[in-house]
């Protein structure tokens, strides 16, 4: 199994703005990081940087010891924002990363097809983006993560815009997915339920610039229903990264910031 | 239909006018007057506005796509766009029309000048709407494509070029309605063996106001099609562009 992410000493600045300040990551082939911190803190910058989308100012980022700064492409990455193309339907659109990467149109197609049921998606293939639901939509870009074949997937709040009980129910979705097809994730959330639910490692992170002030090992078993987050051993690792996340300085002011 | 009513009873105030005033059918002719002479003209105004439409459909065509090119390099090159796209706002703002002597000066008496005014009248809304549409592609999508690792091309063909259609037409469209009138304004200035213009010309030296309207008539039902027909193939093109939203559960 491929797929090991290595992140030692990041650092960036945009402009006067430290961002990132010497972060560690290490993700085992298979794993699932969910980074978790307060908006601004850099959370999407590292997954930028892990994408090859964006040279930090300093330290390295790896998969499978071979650095990806500067060279796009090797991991699937799922931005936060919907990025959907409206001028395609569903089926090009969850065909679009394997077409640039290559595969011929009508096979990323079939490739795609062969997913839709499988992502929920069966009969809204020729829908338009602008006619599925947001949590379709979510969808329909985890299906072209996937389809990318990379493997590893950099997953930006993917449910961070839909209601809590649609939410909830593509989390679980999400890990059932995730342990067919073996991905190691790097999944970037506000939602500590959602890094509960998901990840093998939470790794809190400090209000900008970001670094990692806490790492939470999951031992959960596996599935995990929302249920199943509270439980007392669940609730414990709540209580754990609520604290880390918000240490109780006096301060507790928290700098802000687009995410 | 409001508008066609309004027009009809426009088209009526102007028949009593000419009729209780007495005026000059020379001068002004009534509407039935022009409803005569395009019946009777049929032959040669059908013919003359199949030059006309030729010269418009061929600028139409010339100006969109050079627009469009001249975008895409703008779009493509920082140094290109801020050489370029002064020019086009200042140039934008002449007329093509005024150009028309000058063209024929430059291209001589046959097709050419009169196509390049209709492709000047076209290229520019065309290059504007184009390049601005390029200019405010979502950088996400453009990231986005890049983390597939896209060429530029990639990023053009799936991107840039399919998000500026819309503009792209509404800059074709907009431009339809000037463009028939155009030609037949340049057929005027010189040259021309047929065209409505050429029509209008002669019906002049013959003092047959009836004539001219016509012939005017036929220039605004062109147009009046041409933006139709645009706007038709903007939905076409584009119909993602047009579709309600109906959310999925
Ligand atoms: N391209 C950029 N230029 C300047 N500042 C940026 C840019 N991208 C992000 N930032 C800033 O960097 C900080 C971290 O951003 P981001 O990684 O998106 O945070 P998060 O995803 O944790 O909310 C924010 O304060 C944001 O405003
Ligand atoms: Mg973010």
């Amino acid at each position: 199994m491929t797929g090991r992410v290595s992140i030692r000493g990041l650092g960036h600045r945009f402009g006067d703005l430290p961002v990132l300040d010497d972060v560690d990551v290490e993700v085992q082939p298979g794993e699932v990081a969910a980074l978790i911190g307060p908006t601004g803190c850099g959370k999407s910058t590292i997954l930028r940087v892990l994408g090859g989308l964006l040279r930090p100012t300093a330290g390295t980022a790896e998969i499978d010891g071979v650095s990806v700064v500067g060279t796009p492409g090797r991991a699937g990455y799922m931005p936060q924002s919907d990025t959907l193309m409206p001028w395609y339907r569903a089926l090009p659109n969850a065909a679009l990363g394997a077409e640039v990467r290559g595969v011929p149109a009508a096979e990323a197609r079939r490739r795609a097809r062969a997913l839709f049921a499988r992502f929920g998606l069966a009969g809204f293939e020729d829908s338009w983006p602008s006619q599925l639901s947001g949590g379709m939509r979510q969808r329909v870009a985890l299906l072209r993560t996937v389809l990318t074949e990379a493997p590893v997937m950099l997953l930006d709040e993917p449910f961070g815009a839909l209601d809590a009980i649609t939410r909830g129910d593509l989390q679980g979705w999400l890990a059932e997915l995730i342990a067919e097809t073996g991905h190691t994730v790097v999944l970037v959330t506000h939602d500590i339920d959602e890094a509960l639910r998901l990840g093998d490692d939470v790794l809190v992170m400090s209000p900008r610039p970001g670094r990692i002030v806490d790492r939470v090992r999951v031992e959960l078993p596996r599935p995990r229903p929302a249920a199943a987050l509270v439980e007392p051993a669940a609730t414990r690792l709540k209580a754990r990264v609520l604290a880390s996340l918000d240490p109780g300085d006096a301060t507790g002011a928290r700098p802000g910031g687009q995410t | 239909m409001p508008p066609l009513a309004l027009l009809a009873l426009l088209v009526a105030a102007w028949e009593a006018w000419v009729r209780v005033a007495g005026i000059d059918p020379s001068v002004i002719p009534a509407p039935t007057r022009v409803a005569a002479a395009l019946r009777d003209q049929a032959g040669p105004l059908y013919e003359n506005s199949l030059t006309t439409l030729a010269e418009t459909l061929i600028g139409l065509g010339l100006g969109a796509v050079l627009g469009l090119v001249v975008a895409i390099v703008i779009a493509g090159s920082r140094l290109a766009r801020s050489a370029v796209e002064p020019l086009l706002v200042v140039l934008q703002t002449v007329p093509p029309i005024v150009l028309a002597p000058i063209l024929v000066l430059a291209l001589g008496f046959g097709w050419a000048p009169r196509i390049a005014v209709v492709t000047a009248i076209v290229f520019f809304p065309v290059a504007i709407a184009a390049a601005g549409a390029f200019v405010s592609a979502d950088p996400s999508r453009i990231e986005l494509m890049r983390s597939f690792g896209a060429s530029r091309l990639d990023v053009l063909r799936h991107v840039t070029l399919p998000g500026a259609v819309p503009a792209i037409f509404d800059g074709v469209r907009i431009s339809a309605a000037y463009a028939v009138a155009g030609a037949a304004i340049s057929e005027q200035i010189g040259g021309a063996e047929g065209g409505l213009g050429l029509f209008i010309v002669r019906s002049q030296r013959s003092f047959r106001a009836d004539q001219v309207v016509a012939a005017v008539v036929v220039i605004a039902a062109l147009s009046v099609v041409i933006y139709a027909v645009v706007g038709l193939l903007a939905r076409k093109a584009a119909p993602w562009h047009h579709i309600h939203r109906t959310e999925a559960p």
